[in-house]
């Protein structure tokens, strides 16, 4: 997942006079920012943070991606990584500021399932669905009663191999988009 | 590096005390303004001056004092550089020594002939800087932080450097804590500012590292009962504190959460 090199230590001097506080609030802090790193890179996007010194959090995606543009080397510090990663990605670079990257990877780790075939009824549903309509919604919507829609419903489940409601709806956005 | 030997426990504890309430401040304007009013308490010296320097030694960006004494500095540092570069220890070439420890200004030769430059009696003497030490015990990515000691009457002695030494260490401590809250901020900022745009159901200022991990599991299009399953929660636990976190975002349903989250995987174009 990450290639993070374990913290260093504080210099022996250091610990003696000093009270660990103010360091563990950035370990606080840097949990955190990885943690909406993740997000992005469940979402897709690919993210590398410079954590401190130099150490480097790099996503899965990102893993890939730079893989894939044959410029990842197991960079051993933030300052060389930041160096090399323009190469072979160009347009892609959404975000490049001094202690953080986000790009597109254009590729997703996960395929999202096929949409088989929907009847025209289903497809309508499935479309609302993706809309975050929910099935009173649908019912009125297409003048049917609550009953038959989550049949619908229950029979698009069916189709695309689906168990619950959130991967129908991310199914139903995400595939909007490929022909 | 030395350890305190010449100073007693308690005083040590005392000043590791009070110096950790520094380390809550937020900018290093603020502590440089807290710091050298509190060091200066337990330091024996008149003058005590907190030089920001160019990292690379080429030159001072601005300097602070206790009591004011830099304030008729104010617009005189172009000829303070002047006097600098004819200081003992500058022309020595042992500037960057004091980063390492600290350095005194008699130990110097030259210092003598030093205090009868002209140009030392036009400055330094509005600091009472006839004896000086100075130390060097923080460099950051944008400057090096210089202290020195400024004494008119005695000169400083071998237990007072070590002294001078302990605020030193404290300052480097707090002032590299300080700096890397200031850059893990402004990373935060980028992704939460990089995302609003794109998805301004996504206000993620308002949740914490727990909800965040939590909204990663959702994106991957993992259902709340198999996310519960690993975590080893029960299901509903884990449902309520998604309500929670959609309520913190400010949506109304769960489904305009997935949506969200949705939308923000249809803008990485990675489908």
């Amino acid at each position: 997942m990450s290639t993070n090199k374990p913290p260093s230590d504080l210099p022996p001097d250091h610990r003696s006079i000093s009270s660990a506080a103010p360091v563990d609030r950035g370990r606080r802090f840097q949990e955190r920012i990885v943690a909406c790193a993740e997000l992005l890179e469940a979402s897709g996007w690919c993210v590398a943070i410079h954590l401190d010194g130099d150490r480097i959090w790099v996503g899965s995606n990102a893993i890939q991606s730079l893989r894939n543009a044959s410029i990842f080397h197991a960079p051993d510090s933030w300052r060389e990584f930041s160096r090399t990663f323009r190469q072979g990605l160009g347009s892609a670079i959404t975000v490049d500021e001094p202690h953080i990257k986000i790009w597109r990877g254009g590729e997703s780790e996960s395929p999202a399932p096929s949409k088989g075939d929907l009847t025209l009824r289903e497809t309508e549903v499935f479309n609302l669905l993706g809309l975050g309509k929910t099935s009173p919604e649908i019912a009125i919507i297409l003048s049917c009663s609550v009953r038959t829609a989550e049949k619908h419903v229950g029979n698009i489940y069916r189709k695309l191999g689906v168990r619950n409601r959130a991967s129908l709806i991310l199914e139903a956005i995400t595939g909007e988009d490929s022909p | 590096m030395k350890p305190f030997r010449n100073l007693k426990e308690a005083y040590v504890r005392r000043i590791g005390r009070e110096m950790v309430e520094l380390a809550k401040l937020n900018s290093l304007e603020e502590f440089e303004e807290q710091f050298i009013p509190l060091a200066a308490r337990f330091v024996p010296g008149d003058c005590l001056c907190w030089n920001n320097w160019e990292t690379d030694w080429s030159g001072m960006i601005n300097v602070r004092t206790n009591e004011n004494f830099g304030e008729w500095l104010n617009g005189r540092l172009p000829l303070f550089g002047e006097v600098v570069g004819r200081h003992p220890v500058v022309v020595n070439g042992s500037f960057p020594e004091t980063a390492n420890d600290v350095l005194r200004l008699s130990d110097f030769p030259g210092a003598g002939q030093f205090h009868r430059n002209p140009l030392y009696q036009h400055i330094y003497r509005h600091m009472d800087s006839r004896h000086q030490v100075a130390y060097t015990p923080c460099l950051l990515p944008d400057r090096r932080i210089l202290l020195t000691w400024n004494r008119r009457g005695l000169d400083f002695t071998d237990e007072d450097m070590d002294l001078f030494r302990l605020p030193g260490k404290h300052l480097d401590l707090i002032a590299k804590g300080i700096e890397e809250r200031r850059r893990l901020n402004m990373i935060w900022k980028t992704i939460c500012g990089f995302i609003e745009p794109l998805v301004p159901e996504l206000p993620l200022n308002s949740l914490g590292t727990k909800d965040l991990r939590l909204l990663a599991q959702l994106a991957r299009g993992r259902s709340v009962t198999s996310i519960a399953g690993d975590a080893g929660l029960r299901r509903d636990t884990l449902a309520k504190r998604i309500g929670g976190i959609r309520e913190a975002l400010g949506l109304e349903n769960q489904r305009q959460l997935l949506r969200a989250l949705a939308d923000l995987r249809a803008e990485s174009g990675c489908e």
